[in-house]
């Protein structure tokens, strides 16, 4: 059973605001450790992200190497990189509990915690045209692999500017399809009114209320942590 | 319903795309617009709905009015009751989580409540034979049945005035069939259309006459 989204995204943000907030490698134990608990207990995508996020990984080795090398006592820097390390992971873990819901899910949790409508759609289709950004690029490149040219036999130098022309069409493609959208999204009458009825809200459960109280009790923990620990 | 004098339109630094066209369309007629690319078709489609000049700059000569008004005066909503249009690409037209949140999505906006947005989101699925897979993303749909969503989520919003924009020219034969069939008894139910279709027997099925632009 799926916990209520806005519980969820309520988790994510405090955990996110503590992870930024806390200073050292010890007082973000607790928060990884809630972290991966909560990660585990919602089932949530995490080998899929991981995979997806492969770059992610090669910059938070490099950050940590940066951090420990950069120091002038190699023991502090390392602690240095922990903390760093730590919070990376602890945002990533946060958005992949969050990526275990449906975006129109959170577009509706969204909602209903009151953020603008306008708001909460521009970042559920501005995250729909990655993919989309992504086919129209494949497509240019695949088009001119088939005019004969090869990118792996081409200088750096030239490669550069094989570049732009691949990525000129991409942006003019996603401009003209933006503007589509928006036109069919002005004839269906977004923007007509300041607020929107919902066909499908949620509604918390007992389970959710259960969950709530335990997101009130975990931050209140964390605090006293910080505080007196 | 929709009325032209003396109208044409020029993009800025352009010639008129046209000449100048004087006709109506009244309710529950039907009329094809016809004319090489570039005649300016889906641009007259633009004018009728008032995303000209609305959302895309262009210079208007002569009189347009649809329901009495030019049609960038009327009101989002009233807009949406009088106007629908489907484009030629149905990836550009869906953008929700879910084939019966796509439906719903203009009722939203609407404020309409919601045990009557239930019952019209099931009308206008059950239109084009989509109301079984209502749960599902309309990603997974063939491109026929995407573009029979975003007829459907049109249709919802019941508009008096259906502009079709090449709605059929990127579908196979099979799909272009399923949604000529919803589109014809449509117009036997007195649907008014104004069409932009390269193909003759697809407009001489749904239009009572043509415009050649």
């Amino acid at each position: 059973m799926k916990i209520d989204p806005r519980v969820t995204i309520l988790f994510v943000l405090l955990l996110s605001s503590f992870a930024v907030a806390f200073r050292d490698a010890w007082h973000m134990l607790p928060l990884l450790a809630s972290a991966l608990i909560a990660v585990l207990l919602a089932r949530a995508p995490l080998l899929k992200l991981l995979r997806r996020l492969r770059g992610v990984w090669i910059m938070l080795v490099f950050v940590t190497l940066l951090q420990t090398l950069a120091a002038q006592d190699w023991l502090a820097g390392l602690l240095i990189a922990a903390t760093v390390l730590q919070r990376l992971v602890i945002l990533l873990l946060g958005g992949a509990l969050l990526a275990g819901y449906a975006g129109h899910v959170l577009v509706q949790a969204m909602l209903q915690l009151r953020m603008p409508y306008q708001l909460a759609f521009m970042l559920s289709i501005g995250l729909r045209f990655v993919p989309l950004f992504g086919e129209s690029y494949r497509d240019s490149l695949n088009a001119m692999q088939l005019r004969g040219v090869d990118l792996r036999k081409i200088k750096f130098r030239a490669r550069l500017r094989i570049y732009t022309w691949l990525i000129m069409p991409t942006i003019a493609s996603g401009i003209h399809q933006a503007r589509k959208l928006a036109m069919a999204m002005e004839l269906r009458g977004f923007g007509a009114r300041d607020r929107r009825t919902a066909y499908a809200p949620l509604r918390m459960r007992w389970v959710d209320w259960l969950g709530l109280a335990g997101v009130a009790i975990w931050a209140a923990g964390i605090i006293l942590w910080r505080v007196f620990l | 319903m929709i009325e032209l004098r003396d109208f044409t339109l020029a993009y800025p630094g352009k010639e008129a795309l046209f000449a100048p066209q004087t006709w109506q369309l009244a309710a529950g007629e039907s009329l094809a617009l016809c004319g090489d690319s570039g005649a300016g078709k889906s641009s007259l489609l633009y004018a009728c709905c008032g995303l000209i000049p609305r959302q895309i700059a262009a210079e208007l000569q002569g009189e347009i009015l649809l329901a009495g008004k030019v049609p960038g005066e009327h009101s989002p909503a009233e807009r949406t009751s009088l106007v629908g249009m489907v484009m030629q690409n149905p990836e550009t037209q869906l953008f929700c989580g879910t084939i019966e949140l796509e439906v719903a999505f203009g009722l939203e906006n609407l404020r309409v409540p919601r045990e009557e947005m239930q019952n019209r989101v099931q009308e206008a699925l059950k239109l084009v034979g989509l109301w079984a897979r209502r749960g599902e993303p309309p990603g997974v749909l063939s491109g026929g049945q995407k573009q029979l969503l975003a007829l459907a989520s049109v249709l919802v919003l019941r508009p008096k005035l259906l502009l079709l924009d090449e709605a059929l020219s990127q579908l196979d034969s099979d799909a272009c069939a399923n949604m000529m069939a919803v589109l014809c008894a449509l117009r036997r139910d007195g649907q008014a259309m104004l069409v932009v279709d390269h193909d003759e027997n697809r407009r001489a099925k749904l239009c009572d006459c043509e415009v050649k632009l």
